[in-house]
């Protein structure tokens, strides 16, 4: 477990991208006073460009597996590495072959099989993890390099260094990436809750059944919000009904606000929006639920 | 006919991608679509049909034949992934093994044989005229690269429109590979422009022809703009955030059904057939 510094632990989830999650995460981390919070959408990170912070990050490599390379010089053109490669990562061109490093996945069985010893290790360095330390909060985000195939592994180690940090917060937050794949698992391991925003479109509703029974076999109890909700009321309705069916919490909903969208990331959420008092009740139901779950 | 794929991607998820496709694929006659967005497809959505032909995306994965195993370890020292754990004989953790059929070779005993594992779907359809293919995980599993390459290779022949993962990782990779043309779909925010511009590198260092949609455009945020003009990037169209739009596609609808629509699809079409023959 290496969320032992908070008491409980959220990670921000949609499925399916664009639905308000990075948004719906900054505000989160302010209402709450969370003072632990990562962005885990290594892909495509995003947070880091609304949480002002008046410090550098201390920034580390994150190095995966390594990659291949035939020695040209040295191949016999036997073409056993082309033969056995899953990924079908290695490329006829005439008599040569190369290896396109997009594809390789690192298993290193061609390097293992090759009768010639032409096949040498490159090493990879498959993204970048971030840490801004200031006094009273504690930022973590990551990045992974282009076509990297490790972005579940680096979401572990962001989540790790944040945790050996050893900072105590009541409520830690986490962005996580859209999707159901490695990076969302991992962003999953070892939270209380998964907080969905989905959104009232049959892509969204689609997305957001694969996502709940995601949340569910990793142990997280998936809480929803509906956002931009007035934007289609008759599949918001939809997705209340299916949510009552299956018996799983909904928090409320949020409206469609063009000042959210246009300024989401220039400057500070101005506070007299009707949006916010919506936020405020959300929050209110979710410190309920966690209360509650407290007792028992 | 050649084949001429067209990939939309666009780093941020929820910019438009399936919005711009699946309404491409509808606008230009005896076009295929390919829904690449494996973790969560939502081209069938749109493409609505009764008959779909579904396909197993099988992997293999190792199984153990204990009499034969004489525990001597080499495929658990083999894995570079960890995904065989060791007590006194070889055991699979299923989830973490890439299928590399590494573990199977390097056995001198012949005590691995390669069984197959489904992690996904590929479904397939017509859709007034359009080949319908929609890559589909299996909810649980990690990677759905192989599903991506299955998807691709049902379509051989015409224009295809291949509608792309978020993000810049492996999945975005094996979506754009060979592809003769990205359309980078971007929303006029800082977080699209953001993560607009990690794919716009990717596709740089892949030396493969670009053009933009700039969608939900709120007539205020120039940043798009801007970097297109100093890149001298081609902006195939713009569209609005406009609230029946939002109506149509939310409730499954396809926007190209209306002619006037229909045609500046037909419109970025011919820009970037423009753009090819040009640049080549």
């Amino acid at each position: 477990m290496h969320e032992n510094n908070s008491k409980v632990t959220i990670v921000i989830l949609s499925g399916k991208g664009g639905t308000g999650k990075t948004t719906l995460s900054n505000i989160l981390i302010e209402k709450l006073k969370s003072k632990v919070f990562i962005d885990c959408d290594v892909d495509a990170p995003n947070l880091h460009l609304v949480q002002k912070t008046s410090v550098a990050p201390i920034s580390h490599e994150y190095i995966g597996l390594p990659k291949y390379r035939i020695e040209q010089d040295k191949c016999t053109h036997c073409g056993l590495c082309y033969s056995l490669c899953a990924y079908k990562a290695i490329d006829k061109r005439g008599d040569r072959y190369y290896i396109d490093r997009y594809r390789c996945e690192g298993c290193s069985l061609c390097q293992v099989k090759c009768p010639a010893n032409a096949i040498t290790e490159i090493a990879q360095v498959d993204g970048n993890t971030f840490i801004y330390k200031e006094k009273d909060k504690l930022f973590g985000t990551a990045q992974t390099n282009i076509g990297s195939g490790n972005s579940g592994k680096l979401v572990s180690a962001i989540r790790k260094q944040i945790s050996k940090e050893h900072r105590k917060t009541d409520i830690q937050i986490i962005d996580g990436p859209p999707g159901i794949g490695c990076p969302v698992i991992a962003s999953i391991t070892n939270t209380n809750y998964s907080l969905i925003v989905t959104e009232p479109s049959l892509s969204g509703f689609s997305d957001l059944k694969r996502i709940v029974k995601t949340t569910k076999t990793l142990k997280s109890k998936p809480l929803v919000i509906i956002n931009k909700s007035d934007l289609n009321p008759i599949i918001s309705s939809q997705i209340e009904t299916y949510l009552k069916e299956n018996d799983i919490l909904f928090l409320g909903a949020l409206p469609y606000d063009e000042n959210i969208v246009k300024k989401n990331n220039l400057e500070p959420f101005s506070k007299e929006s009707s949006f916010f008092a919506d936020v405020d009740e959300i929050i209110k139901q979710l410190l309920n639920i966690i209360e509650k779950e407290k007792e028992i | 006919m050649g084949k001429f794929s067209i990939a939309f991607l666009s780093g941020k998820g929820g910019t438009g991608k399936t919005f711009i496709s699946t309404n491409f694929a509808n606008a230009i006659d005896s076009s295929s679509y390919v829904d690449t967005d494996v973790e969560e497809p939502n081209g069938s959505v749109f493409f609505k049909s009764d008959k779909t032909e579904t396909e197993s995306v099988l992997v293999k994965i190792p199984k153990f034949n204990y009499d034969k195993c004489t525990g001597c370890r080499v495929c658990a020292d083999f894995c570079k992934f960890n995904a065989i754990i060791f007590i006194k004989k070889p055991f699979l953790v299923t989830e973490i093994c890439h299928s590399c059929g590494g573990c199977y070779q390097v056995c001198d005993f012949n005590a691995i044989t390669l069984i197959d594992k489904e992690i996904g779907t590929v479904d397939k359809s017509v859709y007034n005229g359009h080949k319908i293919v929609s890559g589909k995980m299996n909810v649980g599993e990690m990677s759905g690269t192989p599903i991506i390459k299955q998807a691709k290779e049902s379509i051989n022949d015409g224009i295809v429109a291949i509608d792309c993962p978020p993000g810049s990782s492996c999945l975005l990779l094996e979506a754009i590979h060979d592809v003769n043309y990205c359309v980078l779909v971007v929303e006029s925010t800082n977080f699209g422009f953001h993560n607009f511009k990690m794919v716009y590198e990717v596709c740089k260092q892949l030396n493969v022809q670009v053009g933009i949609v700039v969608n939900k455009y709120d007539g205020e945020n120039k940043l798009i703009f801007d970097f297109a003009k100093s890149e001298n990037i081609n902006i195939l169209d713009v569209f609005p955030f406009d609230k029946e739009i939002n109506r149509i596609t939310s409730s499954g609808g396809l926007i190209t059904d209306i002619p006037e629509y229909k045609s500046r699809f037909e419109n970025i079409f011919k820009k970037i057939q423009l753009q090819s023959k040009e640049e080549k």
